[in-house]
């Protein structure tokens, strides 16, 4: 497909935080982090305290800014940025989270095709195939033309999670990804992630869930997050 | 004098914030356009098919409540004035009363008010239950501006609607004037409209579409401010709904009013009375 191609977004080869403290909506501090960098080619499982990894992430997703502190992306504080002048980071950034934000007035289809269809980096019919293709392969066919409020709970989780990753982002960020998904279908999800992961077009993949060992498919480093700094638990088990 | 301070820091206050909302009204007006005019990225494709959703939720949905009101302020306004100006004469001025009531005054207001309460009401709560489901966090999570994909096609459709929804207004009240006159005044068709078209005036047309224009807009704009403010639950959306009613009537009370003051100073001042 054309999104190798794209002219649109800003290839992404650092990611890093500077001086960061982010708090949650209810003033909690959820992460004092003085600098810390993702490494492209690496996988990142966040663990901690509930709600912090979710803080985290909508962070790396560019939806909420920190306190204090900066995001860097290539070196580029990303939130003095204009909303205009983000989009070709966010086009290289799929965030799946909860129940995803379908839209309730479009069908299945038109979900996953309204970030094909507004950002046109392929055509119609390319993002029709590339739709029909994912909904093939977790048997979700029977469920394209209906509406999000009459599917099945998974069927929800599932097509949030596609959505992130159906225009092939170079970061993709996880919240739960197989949360309320039946295991046949995590196993396909986990492998069709694999699979982007190796063939590079995925560079940096960041994920939290509460299954701890669930993932051994993509052999991430386990971060922690308890309101303090991020500690790597694989360093600290080294240790 | 304690009171009397109070009551004056009080109304203050009030001022401030009806002059504040208004101009982060207009800024949000100004940065929804802007958004979708310089977001090279976006497909108007999607924007258009919002747009025309929009016109037709609010535009024709609601032709039949508005030829209602037509029909009837149209019918009472000839019935009450024709009576009596036979009496006293000055049938030549029906035009005139038309032009002034329904097309100046009554068809603006009254298709606004229309508006607020059928599709203000909708946009106020869709919005805001896209804020509580995370449908907003999502589309910006995707790199589409929720100021260009939800604001401006719901300003656009609102502001062709109001508009052509008023002219329907004035085109049906016509109607209804001269179906008041058949029953019971029995004037010539032709002459009833030669009089309506002879009352028109480029003022008019220029006050028509000022105030449904900025109907139009202040009405879906303070919509859909209100339900982006959502901040926590499900249960605020009732509140924004409310709220996004309240203003919006209010606002477009008052700007019609001061448009008609204008209006008529300046027509006072033409004539060398002022």
């Amino acid at each position: 497909m054309g999104f190798e191609n794209s002219k649109l977004r800003t290839a992404v080869d650092r990611i890093s935080l500077e001086s960061v403290l982010l708090k949650d909506i209810k003033g909690q501090v959820c992460l004092v982090e003085p600098k810390f960098s993702f490494q492209a080619g690496k996988v990142y499982q966040l663990s901690g305290k509930l709600g912090f990894c979710s803080e985290l992430m909508r962070m790396l997703a560019l939806i909420k800014k920190p306190d204090e502190g900066e995001l860097l992306i290539n070196g580029e504080s990303v939130f003095e940025l204009t909303f205009n002048e983000s989009i070709p980071y966010k086009l290289n950034i799929g965030y799946g989270f909860d129940t995803g934000g379908l839209i309730n007035n479009k069908t299945i289809f038109e979900n996953l095709m309204l970030p094909l269809e507004y950002h046109r980096e392929i055509t119609y019919d390319e993002a029709c195939q590339v739709i029909d293709s994912y909904l093939e392969l977790f048997s979700l066919s029977e469920y394209r033309d209906v509406r999000p409020a009459l599917v099945p709970g998974f069927v929800r989780k599932l097509v949030c999670i596609i959505r992130s990753f159906i225009h092939q982002p170079e970061i993709l960020i996880l919240d739960g990804p197989t949360t309320a998904v039946d295991m046949d279908r995590s196993a396909i999800l986990k492998r069709e992630i694999k699979r982007q992961l190796d063939s590079g077009s995925l560079k940096f993949l960041i994920f939290s869930t509460s299954y701890e060992d669930g993932f051994r498919l993509w052999d991430p480093i386990k971060l922690s997050l308890f309101g303090e700094s991020i500690v790597e638990n694989n360093k600290k088990e080294a240790s | 004098m304690q009171f009397i301070l109070s009551s004056i820091d009080s109304w203050g206050q009030r001022l401030l914030f009806f002059i504040k909302y208004i101009l982060e009204t207009i800024l949000l007006g100004y940065l929804a356009v802007r958004a979708t005019f310089s977001d090279k990225t976006q497909g108007f494709r999607t924007i258009y098919s919002v747009v025309s959703s929009q016109v037709y939720f609010t535009g024709w949905q609601a032709l039949p409540i508005v030829s209602v009101l037509a029909v009837a302020s149209g019918a009472a306004i000839i019935l009450q004035s024709t009576s009596q100006m036979n009496v006293l004469g000055g049938v030549e001025y029906i035009g005139e009363m038309m032009m002034i009531a329904v097309v100046r005054e009554l068809s603006p207001l009254l298709t606004a008010l229309i508006v607020i309460a059928r599709s203000g009401t909708a946009v106020a709560s869709e919005i805001g239950s896209m804020k509580v489901q995370k449908e907003v966090q999502a589309l910006e999570t995707m790199g589409i501006d929720p100021l260009s994909y939800i604001v401006f096609p719901r300003l656009a459709g609102g502001v062709i609607s109001v508009v052509c929804l008023a002219f329907y207004y004035n085109l049906i009240a016509v109607v209804g004037g001269y179906l008041a006159t058949i029953f019971f005044h029995q004037i010539d068709f032709y002459y009833y409209l030669n009089l309506i078209l002879e009352a028109v005036s480029p003022e008019d047309i220029f006050l028509f579409l000022v105030k449904n224009i900025f109907s139009g807009a202040m009405i879906f704009i303070i919509c859909c401010r209100q339900g982006l403010s959502l901040k926590v639950s499900s249960f605020e959306v009732p509140i924004v709904t409310t709220k996004a009613v309240m203003l919006s009537t209010q606002y477009i009370v008052l700007f019609h009013i001061l448009v008609t003051g204008l209006f008529y100073l300046h027509r006072l001042n033409g004539l060398g009375v002022l």
